[in-house]
């Protein structure tokens, strides 16, 4: 036997007390944190391997990241004190990768959010997640970014983000991103953004949640137009009167789209649509969300360097 | 928490730098037999220090203290199955630079962890993460580790060694051997241990 016949050295240089205090108060903090936003934290059982997690965004409602449910039916998740409940697909929205889910067995304990706009980027920001363990699992960085309107890997448009140099355990998918006090900042996927730890912010869940709950459809809306930015001459918006730079050329027109039907031809240069101004692609993908679906719209284009205003009624895209 | 920013921030970077000089006496530079060249630990009994089995693939290694004193070191135990080696160094003064051995038990999920350890050829290089998931015979890291990294220290807020750092298992994640696992490879007879293919040498 080798350890057990001695005695340990007595260890004569311990840290002193004050970086000793400063750290283990930060330990603290960052243990009091995992395990405060673990209390809504939860595991969602909705694909053949390990689970996911998911987010208590109501008393009865949990909200998750859409690819992690492999099915509609036949779902559940446990609730931090073990026990598991049967749950209910409300809605789904894998353009943004966000699905809800109700439970009418389960009281929850919501999710207590960060102000907005208390966030910036180098604070200190942790990952939570419940992959089906008894206890949370956890990782630990800093918000690198947050952003504006973006496009997810699924071509979903989602009108901001949190970037954060956290790692994406397995299983984190649908997870929380919360500030060093435990507060939501975000619902993490591995998807959205082709593996990046990236989180759609609370405020944006809200809207999307809303109107899955309501029942509308999220499908975007849809023109049938290939285009291309082009350069507006100096000579011609002075003709015209106009400020705007760049409009969209119409390079091509599905046969039988809305906008074939509206009558728009090949080499028409977009303004506007709706009223908002149309100098690129992100631009009209933003003006195409789903609420412009069914909406008779007017596009300002110009044709034979003339202006000239053609309506139209956006369609739902074809899946 | 409620932090002064400045003199939160500045007194934490204060901190984990005492810690880390604090750990780094602690650390010794390893190299094995065939080359092989990872981070050791000088532990709270005369004469040990703790490595990673894979650290250390033959009999001997050389053992680099801090101040740079190189000793010869004989591979006393060895565990492939924990990844655990024990190295015997004869030499004085060794006690000073021991270090604090804390209990992994006892960490909760997001506490804060230091790995000090010779990561590429780097002496004492700090790494900062919190504890993943749960504390088990293998502790999961939310840490960026690096090769050298393997049989340093990874210790806890008060700087007490709770793991030993073995390997990385994707970026910024990482695995180490807990305490724990370290004093059941340090206490158990060889035939308890069996199963567990530990080797006398």
């Amino acid at each position: 036997m080798y350890a057990t016949a001695v005695q340990p050295y007595t260890c004569s240089m311990p840290l002193s007390d004050s970086a000793s205090g400063v750290l283990a108060s930060l330990s603290d903090d960052l243990a009091h944190a995992v395990s405060l936003a673990a209390q809504s934290v939860v595991a969602v059982h909705g694909r053949r391997r390990f689970p996911a997690s998911g987010l208590a965004w109501r008393d009865d409602q949990v909200v998750t990241a859409s690819h992690v449910l492999e099915r509609d039916t036949d779902l559940s998740i446990t609730t931090p004190d073990g026990a598991q409940h049967q749950a209910r697909l409300v809605g789904r929205d894998p353009s943004s990768d966000l699905a809800v889910l109700s439970l009418p067995s389960a009281t929850l304990t919501k999710v207590q959010r960060a102000e907005p706009s208390a966030t910036q980027p180098g604070q200190l920001a942790l990952a939570v997640g419940r992959p089906g363990t008894p206890e949370p699992i956890a990782s630990f960085g800093a918000i690198s970014s947050l952003g504006g309107a973006w496009r997810t890997a699924q071509g979903g448009l989602l009108d901001a983000y949190i970037r954060a140099d956290v790692a994406l355990l397995p299983g984190l998918s649908g997870g929380a991103l919360v500030d060093v006090n435990g507060r939501l900042l975000g619902m993490l996927s591995a998807h959205i953004a082709g593996g990046d730890p990236v989180a759609i912010p609370a405020a944006s869940i809200d809207g999307i949640v809303d109107r899955l709950v309501s029942g509308v459809s999220l499908r975007r809306a849809f023109l049938g137009i290939s285009t291309q930015p082009v350069e507006l001459q100096e000579v011609l918006r002075q003709r015209l009167g106009i400020q705007q730079t760049l409009g969209l050329m119409l390079l091509g027109l599905e046969p039988g789209a809305p906008a074939e039907g509206a009558g728009l031809l090949l080499g028409d240069i977009i303004l506007s649509i709706g009223g908002r101004a149309i100098e690129d692609g992100e631009a009209l993908q933003m003006a195409l969300g789903p609420a412009a679906v069914g909406h008779p719209t007017q596009i300002q284009l110009i044709r034979g360097g003339a202006l000239l205003h053609v309506d139209v009624v956006p369609a739902p895209r074809p899946n | 928490m409620v932090l002064d920013v400045a003199s939160g921030a500045a007194q934490i970077s204060g901190a984990l730098a005492e810690l880390t000089s604090e750990v780094a006496r602690s650390v010794v530079l390893v190299r094995g037999s065939r080359g092989s060249a990872g981070s050791g630990v000088i532990w709270d009994q005369p004469g040990l220090v703790l490595t990673n089995h894979h650290v250390v693939p033959g009999s001997t290694a050389d053992v680099t203290v801090a101040g740079g004193r190189r000793l010869s070191a004989r591979v006393i135990r060895r565990a492939p199955s924990l990844d655990l080696a024990a190295l015997a160094v004869d030499a004085d003064g060794l006690q000073e630079l021991a270090a604090r051995v804390g209990q992994s038990d006892a960490l909760r999920v997001g506490d804060l962890l230091v790995a000090v350890g010779n990561p590429m050829g780097e002496r004492n290089a700090p790494s900062l993460g919190i504890l993943a998931s749960a504390p088990q015979d293998v502790l999961r890291l939310s840490i960026t580790l690096r090769p050298g990294n393997s049989g340093g220290a990874l210790v806890n807020a008060r700087g007490e060694v709770i793991g030993i750092p073995h390997m990385v298992t994707g970026t910024g994640l990482a695995l180490a051997v807990s305490t724990r696992t370290v004093r059941r490879f340090l206490s158990s007879r060889a035939e308890e241990l069996e199963s567990e293919d530990l080797r006398w040498v």
